[in-house]
C-alpha cells in the first residue's frame, strides 16, 4: 500500500516538475544544439579579427626610453610595471594592483615610454588600435564612448571606446578605455549567440555568468524530472511494458 | 497477425508511445546533463577558478629600487617581447619574456637570477595560505620540479614549473613558472570535478575541448523530440494530475 503511494507521488511530482522545468529544457536542448552546430568563430564574433602583433623591433629604439626609477616617483607606489605596444609605440603599463582578470575594475596608467607624458586613450588612439584587430574591408562608422554597464559585456567594470565598422556583419569592436587593451569584436553573429547562452545560461538579470539563482532552482528540478523518469523507465522495465505490440 | 497500418502508426506516432520509447535511451543523457549542470551552476566559478586563492598583500615596486635602467635591458636582450618590473621575494627584478622562454635579472644590478629554487617556490606558496585563501595548517605534501611533460590540468606552455600539492581537503595545487616565480596556475579537486563533469555535459569523453561532436548532435537531438512529446503528454493528461 505505502509503495503504491509512493509511486503514485513519484507521478505526480514528474508531471509538474516538467509543467515548470518542460519549456526551458527545450530551451536549454535547442541551445545546445545550436552551439554544438554553430562554427566558434560565429560564437565569438572572431569573423574579421586577428590578435594585435608585437612591437617591431626594426623601428624600435631603446635608447630612447624614460628610466622607470624617474617614471615610478611620479606617482603612487605601483605593484608592477610591464611594457605593452599601442600604435606601434612602446608604452609602460603601470599597475597599482594586478587584477586576475582583464575585465576587473583595472587602476592603471599609461606612460609614453619614450617622453615620459601620460597616455590617454582617446578617439584616434581607440580607432587605431580597433582597425589594427580588422581584417574585414570595411570603414569606421562611428565611435563612442561607454561608461557603464554594457550590454554586450556584461562583466566589464572599465570604460570602453566602441568603434563600428560598416561592413557585412556591423562589427563593433570594444577598445578597454584604461589601457588600450582590445576587449573584443561582436557582430550580427554574436547578437545570436549571446542570445543563446543567455537562454542557455538562464541569465535572465544579465550578469554574464550562469551562477543566478534561475540556474539553481531550475537545474535542480531537472535534475529531479530526469530521477523521477529513471525510476518511471525501470518501472516500465520491471512490469514488461516495453513489448513491442503491433497488433490490437 | 495480421497489421493494421493506420493503427499501427497512430499508436507509435502518439507522445505516450515516443515519450516511453526515446526515453529508454535518452534518460541517460538527460540525467546526466542534469547532474553536471546542476553542479555548474552552483559552484561559484570564482571558487572553481581559485579566485579566492591570491596573496594578502602584494609588494610595491620603489623608484630606488630600480637602478638598472630599462634601456640597458633591452640591450642585454635583443629578442625580449616583453619586458616586466616587478617584486619577488622581497627583491626588484626584471622578467624578459623571450621566445619561448623567460628569464629573471636583479633590477639592481642587471644579474640574472638562478632559476627558482624548491625552497622559493615553497615561500612563494606559502604566501597564498592564510584565512579565506590555502588552509594556514595545511602543509606542502609534494613539491615536483616538472619540466618535459605537464599533466592534463596544465598548460604546457608554463613549463618548466614546479607543481605543490597540498595535504588539505581540496588538495589545492598551484604550479610556480621555475623561470619566473609567477604563480601560473591553480587548481583544487572542485576544478577537477568541474572539468570531468564539462567532458560529460558536452560529451567529450577523450580531451574534452570539442563541442561540435556527433554523439552530442544526436543525443540533444533525440533528447529533444522525446522531452518535447513529454511535453504534449503534459496537456493530453491534464486532468489526471490536477
Amino acid at each position: 500500500m505505502k509503495t503504491k503511494k509512493i509511486k503514485r507521488w513519484l507521478k505526480v511530482c514528474h508531471y509538474w516538475l516538467g509543467a515548470i522545468v518542460g519549456i526551458q529544457l527545450l530551451i536549454w536542448l535547442g541551445t545546445g544544439i545550436y552551439f554544438n552546430i554553430t562554427p566558434s568563430e560565429n560564437l565569438k564574433g572572431s569573423h574579421y579579427y586577428r590578435s594585435i602583433a608585437p612591437l617591431d623591433l626594426t623601428s624600435f629604439s631603446s635608447h630612447d626610453l624614460e628610466p622607470l626609477s624617474s617614471i615610478l616617483e611620479r606617482f603612487k607606489p605601483m605593484e608592477q610595471v610591464s611594457t605593452i605596444v599601442l600604435n606601434n609605440r612602446p608604452v609602460y603599463l603601470l599597475d597599482e594592483q594586478v587584477q586576475r582578470y582583464q575585465h576587473n575594475c583595472q587602476q592603471q596608467v599609461l606612460v609614453d615610454a619614450y617622453s615620459g607624458k601620460e597616455v590617454l586613450i582617446d578617439a584616434d588612439l581607440a580607432e587605431s588600435i580597433a582597425l589594427q584587430s580588422y581584417t574585414g574591408s570595411g570603414e569606421i562608422k562611428s565611435h563612442r564612448q561607454l561608461s557603464t554597464r554594457f550590454k554586450e559585456w556584461p562583466k566589464e567594470c572599465n570604460p570602453l571606446w566602441q568603434v563600428s565598422i560598416n561592413d557585412d556583419l556591423n562589427t563593433r569592436i570594444y577598445i578597454n578605455g584604461v589601457n588600450g587593451r582590445l576587449v573584443g569584436h561582436k557582430n550580427d553573429h554574436t547578437d545570436l549567440a549571446d542570445l543563446m547562452f543567455k537562454l542557455h545560461f538562464m541569465d535572465y538579470s544579465h550578469q554574464g555568468s550562469f551562477n543566478n539563482p534561475f540556474s539553481w532552482v531550475f537545474g535542480l528540478m531537472m535534475l529531479l524530472l530526469s530521477l523521477s523518469g529513471v525510476y518511471w523507465v525501470i518501472e516500465n522495465l520491471v512490469m514488461k511494458r516495453y513489448r513491442f505490440k503491433l497488433k490490437k | 497477425m495480421t497489421l493494421n497500418p493506420k493503427r499501427t502508426f497512430k499508436k507509435i506516432s502518439s507522445a505516450q508511445f515516443v515519450h516511453r520509447w526515446l526515453m529508454l535511451i535518452f534518460a541517460i543523457p538527460l540525467v546526466i546533463w542534469g547532474f553536471t549542470g546542476s553542479y555548474f551552476v552552483l559552484m561559484d566559478m570564482g571558487f572553481i577558478r581559485s579566485d579566492h586563492i591570491v596573496v594578502e598583500q602584494t609588494d610595491k615596486v620603489s623608484a630606488s629600487s630600480v637602478s638598472y635602467p630599462i634601456m640597458q635591458v633591452y640591450q642585454d636582450f635583443p629578442e625580449a617581447k616583453k619586458v616586466t618590473l616587478k617584486s619577488l621575494l622581497q627583491q626588484t627584478v626584471y622578467q624578459i619574456n623571450l621566445p619561448g622562454e623567460s628569464v629573471l635579472i636583479s633590477a639592481q644590478s642587471g644579474m640574472q637570477l638562478d632559476a627558482i629554487s624548491e625552497q622559493q617556490a615553497k615561500t612563494i606558496a606559502h604566501t597564498l595560505q592564510h584565512q579565506g585563501a590555502i588552509s594556514p595548517s595545511a602543509s606542502i605534501a609534494t613539491a615536483n620540479l616538472l619540466t618535459s611533460k605537464a599533466p592534463s590540468e596544465l598548460a604546457s606552455r608554463y613549463l618548466p614549473v614546479w607543481q605543490l600539492v597540498f595535504d588539505d581537503m581540496a588538495k589545492s595545487t598551484l604550479y610556480i613558472s621555475a623561470q619566473t616565480g609567477s604563480v601560473v596556475t591553480k587548481r583544487h579537486e572542485y576544478w577537477r570535478w568541474f572539468d570531468l563533469f564539462w567532458k560529460w555535459h558536452i560529451m567529450d569523453y577523450d580531451d574534452g575541448e570539442t563541442i561540435d561532436n556527433a554523439l552530442l548532435f544526436y543525443s540533444a537531438i533525440g533528447s529533444f523530440i522525446a522531452v518535447f512529446s513529454g511535453v504534449i503528454l503534459l496537456w493530453q493528461r491534464r486532468k489526471r494530475y490536477s
